[in-house]
């Protein structure tokens, strides 16, 4: 999978006064600010579905509806985070629609390769192989990749995660819970010696 | 030990980011069990992870930004003809009623007058 830098989008003072200029009706500056952003939210809707063509209608789904109640953004918390909420209640939305339970797309970067013999512990972060993580998301429910993601990637409060996919907070912790047990298991999985890779 | 270690074990991934850890048994194990504590560090070393995942951005398609313009160009063309069409609501109300109460006053009088030349034919 190839990545694209977050960091090359505007700064935040830019993007804010961009958001001010569009809020007041400048399209000009709507165009700035969804070419400035836009990178971001698809990175967030395609995490949260974790197919292409599903990311892409969630994120024109999601700046159709920033552009629709863009005059009703207050600016309590940054244009960034209502943009991710907004992506996120679409994507809830989208999966819900679509009825998806588990998704395997045949695009070789969602498949995991389970003869891979390195052992990710002894790894860095820095040289993580990012497709592995990615691919041990796929591998979660939506139910679970979508707290986990919106959470630990996206750093959202238990009450934000709860609004946008309609549970309660309990549920978003207990779902939390799960998809971290899960993600330790495949990520870093216990070697016994002799045999074949097991989980605790 | 094996049991402590078993019960604190299901209750890491939820611990993991929590800095008291939640029971006070729960931290002092967590202190001399040098299992638990390798556990709790896979846990954290998956919470670092994730947290970096949000600097890798995965490569849209090369039309989604085209897409995600037209449309709104498109939504915004919506937008200004419903916008216009509800302008021009009132004035256009307002003259068919005109034209409708016209009609009816016309109707009355010419009812009206009818009648009264029967009256007159009459008398």
């Amino acid at each position: 999978m190839t990545f694209a830098r977050a960091d090359e989008s505007l700064n935040m003072e830019d993007l804010t006064r961009l958001v001010l200029l569009a809020k007041a009706g400048d399209s000009e500056s709507f165009e700035d600010v969804v070419k400035a952003t836009y990178l971001d939210a698809y990175a967030l809707a395609y995490r949260l579905t974790q197919n292409i063509d599903d990311a892409c209608d969630v994120t024109q789904e999601a700046y159709f509806r920033v552009y629709k109640s863009l005059k009703n953004f207050r600016g309590d918390s940054s244009f960034s985070t209502w943009l991710y909420r907004i992506v996120a209640n679409c994507a809830s939305t989208h999966l819900t629609r679509k009825g998806k339970r588990r998704h395997y797309e045949l695009d070789e970067q969602l498949v995991v390769d389970r003869d891979d013999d390195s052992n990710p512990e002894e790894k860095t972060a820095n040289s993580f192989e990012w497709d592995r993580i990615a691919d041990a998301l796929a591998e979660l429910p939506p139910r679970l990749r979508a707290v986990v993601v919106l959470k630990d990637v996206y750093d959202f409060s238990h009450k934000a995660i709860a609004k946008e996919l309609g549970i309660t907070e309990a549920a978003t912790k207990v779902r939390l819970h799960r998809a971290r047990k899960k993600l330790r298991e495949v990520l870093f999985p216990l070697r016994i010696r002799g045999g074949d890779d097991k989980t605790v | 030990m094996i049991k402590r270690c078993e019960y604190i074990r299901k209750l890491l991934p939820s611990l993991v980011d929590n800095p008291d850890f939640g029971e006070k048994r729960v931290s002092s194990h967590l202190q001399t069990c040098l299992t638990c504590q390798a556990e709790m560090v896979k846990y954290r070393k998956l919470l670092k992870l994730l947290t970096e995942l949000r600097k890798q951005v995965p490569s849209p398609p090369s039309e989604l930004l085209i897409e995600i313009l037209d449309g709104l160009e498109e939504a915004t063309k919506r937008s200004a003809l419903k916008s216009l069409l509800g302008r021009s609501r009132v004035p256009y109300l307002i003259g068919i009623t005109v034209a409708v109460a016209s009609v009816g006053t016309f109707l009355l009088v010419a009812t009206h007058s009818r009648g009264n030349r029967r009256i007159n034919l009459i008398g």
